[in-house]
């Protein structure tokens, strides 16, 4: 049988092709089932899918406004609404079940010991070995350290996933969603690897303000927001590039990366790839065309039998020229 | 004997005799095994033999009678033989006289009601496709006698809800002109819910709960045609009316809404890398452009075959019109404001006709009108201010297809805002557009917009109020006590005043009447503490901010009500509304 040229693998975990949703811009998946094809444009065209970031208890979520468009990017502030992991096990991830595909949970928490309550809440409930890896999203404000964002510092990674890696043990894959707010990406990325990550994803939204000239105020009801969209794809690519370049395990592929960010056509996805990534995880373009996981996998499908290529061969190209 | 005995035994003397009822209506191969009438056996009982069709239709005959009846109309058949000689008024028969199972086979009937005030004096339904084409030739008839003023609705019953589906697409339209259509479980709910009595006698055998209709339709992604896109207003270009068309079946109700590109430009483009200095200056770099698509309710659907002179008369047995379908529409319009410095509204202004852009929806919870009548209400009114009255025309026009009575009233900030120069030359010039099939265009005139489409979709001037805070002079359709200086909120106000004094003097009880509000969140608000005075159940529709549309990135969000233990929480407007309670809501 001819090899599936799309596919690719984390570690362990196969996929059918490198798409992946983007934490938090595709729900629980059963949203997506009321669009008429989403067979073949969501489930068909995905690898993986992430679910939305689950807290320890229910969140509320942010007041209004919440989204504000900026030139070709989006500023979020939702601040992670979701009904807790306690509803997420018995009614919302048991649903996923029946679309066949690997599953994702993307874990938010406000301390290492949360995180680590959290993800072993979540292996020790999964009854039906649903999950088929925990991403950690770093980018939230670590309260026992004064606030600051866990992913700034490099310390507070690696304790966070070690915490987290120690629960889930070597079954399920353990994320780390790295945040683009440093100076340096591959510090938090070693960081990950050295609490014993088993793959990178990188990046979550880029921190913005939008102010609203007319009313003299800022436009989010939390002032600040995540700007995510094709506005930040070469930031994005730009980190992939700088992990993929400088840190020997990811290079060697034994930890790969997920790219994530501003990702809207086949081409965006193959520069991800180009620069390191082995998946890529589409988000905010989603939001404008419901189609776009069915465009870009017919997209890679056409350049990859144009170019006689499978997705792994292209992972890290841009680096051997 | 017991009392409980005697009463088992009457009930199964009673139901040995329905279901020799039944056996009566569906004959010979069903006949024996009959228990429950299920769709499979209707489905057996049309593809099988002459006879058990026949049975099939007798009692889809003796449901649509309990319906039509309770309409206090009147039904006739046409008798093929007498119609070959062309004499119409020969061939009508009356059928009260007739059983249903003597019912002749391949016929149209014809019912009738001579107290109409519109008219629609007569409708005439065959079932499946048997006895269509008779009905296509009485139709023809009937237009021809009534100097076409379309005084008859066609209806055709067929057996499921998948057939009835495939009838309504756009694509069969040309098929059934201004055709209705009925599905089986649907008239035998409806008739079992109007006189279950005379329902047990016809088929108590059903001893399965029958299943809800449910229209089923999954949100698509359309590529639509521009087909105009003009100013609406004297003074400022501030206000915009687009209309297109679909390809495709688009089953969109009120109260759902769609999202649009603003531009015609694919994403694809849209985003792509620069490559030259004038690619740089015409994109995004220097000019903002949008990203994401933008939400609009629909101002007005047109349905094919479905001209506006005919709607405007159209008038349906209030029963049989809570489960008659059409043809789904294939051409909208939406009415937009044009921000100052919105860059979303300010490229759909750019948009002219043969301009292609890509939609989703339909968006939104469905409502379900025929509902709106099985809850008890008596009459509805839509209160709209500014640009949030366009969502609620479309609502009317669906209000008329289900023959509700409705007021409507409209807060404008000036008059002249709602003046526009409807013109033709839009459609008669069709560069850029290949097929004008089932497109409608409108007599160019000087028209008001709102009131223009509610007098066309069927509301009598004396039921539409404007207010405005500043009333110049105008020639108005609408009585001048219509109109009023100020708020939509106080004209409302004013008016539900008047309302209870004349009916405390008449001594008449108050109808039960829900209120539907779109406007600017104050306005809302103070709507409620009106309605709740006077006890009007309020809903209203909701407007926000969008990404998705289809609930899964929580930025529509708006504070309701039903948290956990009695607490709020946040609500998505795209999929837990646009429309909700009033009473809901955290204002």
């Amino acid at each position: 049988m001819v090899k599936n040229p799309l596919e690719v693998a984390l570690r362990n975990l196969r996929l059918k092709t490198p798409l992946m949703t983007a934490s938090g811009t595709a729900g629980h998946l059963d949203e997506l089932t009321a669009l008429k094809d989403y067979r073949t444009v969501i489930i068909d065209a995905l690898g993986a899918f992430v679910t939305k970031g689950v807290t320890l208890k229910p969140k509320r979520g942010n007041p209004e406004l919440r989204v504000v468009e900026t030139r070709t990017g989006l500023l979020n502030s939702i601040g992670l609404q979701n009904s807790g992991v306690e509803i997420f096990l018995k009614q919302e991830l048991p649903r996923t079940l029946q679309y066949e595909l690997p599953i994702i949970v993307n874990i938010s928490a406000d301390t290492a010991q949360e995180f680590e309550e959290l993800a072993a809440y979540l292996i020790d409930n999964d009854a039906g070995r649903i999950i088929s890896g925990i991403e950690i999203n770093v980018s939230c404000p670590n309260l026992s350290e004064g606030g600051a964002i866990f992913g700034t510092n490099p310390y507070a990674v690696e304790n966070v996933v070690k915490a987290v890696k120690r629960r889930v043990g070597d079954e399920v894959l353990v994320i780390t969603k790295l945040t683009p707010n440093v100076t340096d990406i591959t510090q938090p990325a070693r960081a990950a690897i050295a609490g014993g990550t088993d793959v990178l994803s990188m990046i979550n939204t880029l921190r913005g303000i939008a102010i609203d000239v007319d009313a003299g105020k800022p436009f989010l009801g939390n002032v600040y927001g995540g700007l995510s969209g094709p506005a930040i794809k070469p930031v994005g690519v730009y980190m992939v590039y700088e992990c993929f370049g400088k840190i020997t395990e990811c290079k060697n592929k034994t930890v790969p990366i997920i790219g994530i960010g501003g990702i809207s056509t086949w081409r965006d996805a193959l520069e991800y790839i180009m620069a390191g990534a082995t998946a890529v995880g589409i988000g905010t373009a989603w939001f404008v065309d419901p189609g776009i996981f069915g465009e870009v996998k017919k997209g890679l499908d056409k350049y990859l039998a144009k170019n006689e290529k499978t997705i792994d061969e292209l992972v890290g190209k841009a680096h051997y020229c | 004997m017991s009392q409980k005995e005697s009463s088992a035994q009457r009930e199964r003397s009673f139901y040995a005799k329905t279901r020799s009822n039944v056996a009566k209506l569906v004959p010979d191969k069903l006949s024996p095994s009959v228990r429950t009438l299920n769709e499979d056996d209707i489905e057996k009982a049309i593809s099988d033999e002459d006879a058990n069709r026949k049975a099939y239709h007798s009692l889809c005959y003796s449901l649509l009678r309990i319906i039509l009846l309770h309409d206090k109309w009147r039904i006739a058949y046409v008798d093929p033989s007498q119609f070959e000689d062309n004499v119409f008024g020969m061939a009508l028969r009356d059928i009260s006289s007739v059983k249903p199972d003597e019912v002749p086979e391949n016929i149209a009937f014809i019912a009738q009601n001579d107290n109409n005030r519109n008219g629609n004096k007569m409708i005439l339904f065959c079932f499946d496709d048997q006895g269509s084409d008779l009905l296509r030739k009485v139709s023809y008839e009937v237009k021809k006698l009534d100097d076409g003023k379309f005084d008859n609705i066609c209806v055709m019953v067929v057996p499921s809800p998948e057939i009835m589906q495939d009838k309504r697409r756009v694509s069969k339209a040309d098929e059934w002109r201004r055709g209705f259509f009925l599905c089986f479980p649907e008239i035998r709910k409806k008739s079992e819910h109007l006189n279950e009595k005379e329902y047990l006698q016809l088929c108590v055998c059903t001893s399965n709960p029958i299943a809800d209709f449910e229209e089923r339709s999954g949100i698509l992604t359309e590529t639509v045609e521009v087909l105009d896109n003009i100013a609406v207003g004297q003074e400022s270009r501030s206000h915009y009316k687009l209309r297109f068309r679909t390809s495709h079946s688009f089953n969109i109700t009120p109260g759902q809404f769609i999202m649009t590109a603003t531009s015609s430009h694919r994403h694809e483009e849209a985003v792509s890398r620069p490559t030259s200095l004038d690619n740089l200056k015409s994109s995004f770099i220097i000019k903002p452009t949008s990203y994401l698509k933008r939400p609009f309710g629909i101002h007005r659907a047109f349905y094919p075959h479905f001209d506006l002179p005919y709607l405007k008369r159209l008038s349906l047995p209030p029963e049989l019109a809570t489960v008659l379908h059409t043809v789904f529409p294939n051409q909208f319009e939406i009415f937009y404001k044009v921000l100052e410095n919105g860059v979303g509204t300010n490229e759909l202004t750019k948009l002219k006709r043969g301009d292609k852009v890509q939609i989703i929806g339909p968006l939104g919870k469905r409502l379900h009108m025929r509902e709106l009548r099985e809850q008890g209400f008596e009459e509805i009114h839509v209160i709209g201010g500014g640009v949030g009255m366009a969502p609620l025309i479309f609502m009317v026009q669906a209000l008329r297809y289900y023959s509700y009575p409705v007021k409507a009233f409209i807060g404008t900030e000036k008059i002249g805002m709602l003046k526009y120069k409807c013109s033709r030359d839009g459609l008669d010039n069709c560069d850029g557009l290949d097929n004008l099939d089932n497109t409608f265009s409108e007599e160019p005139r000087d028209a008001t917009i709102y009131v223009d489409d509610l007098i066309d979709a069927g509301v009598d001037p004396a039921d539409i109020y404007v207010s405005s805070t500043v009333l110049e002079n105008h020639d108005w359709t609408i009585p001048k006590d219509n109109l009023y200086e100020g708020v939509v909120t106080g004209q409302y106000n004013v008016y539900l005043q008047s309302r209870q004094r004349e009916r405390r003097q008449k001594k008449q009880r108050q109808k039960k009447i829900l209120a539907f509000a779109c406007g600017p969140t104050g306005m809302m608000k103070a709507l409620t503490l009106i309605t709740a005075e006077f006890g009007i159940k309020q809903k209203v529709l909701m407007e926000k901010r969008m990404a998705c549309g289809i609930g899964v990135c929580l930025s529509c969000v708006c504070e309701t009500k039903n948290g956990e233990g009695g607490e709020s929480k946040y609500s998505r407007v795209c999929t837990d509304g646009p429309i909700f309670d009033a009473a809901e809501i955290v204002w």
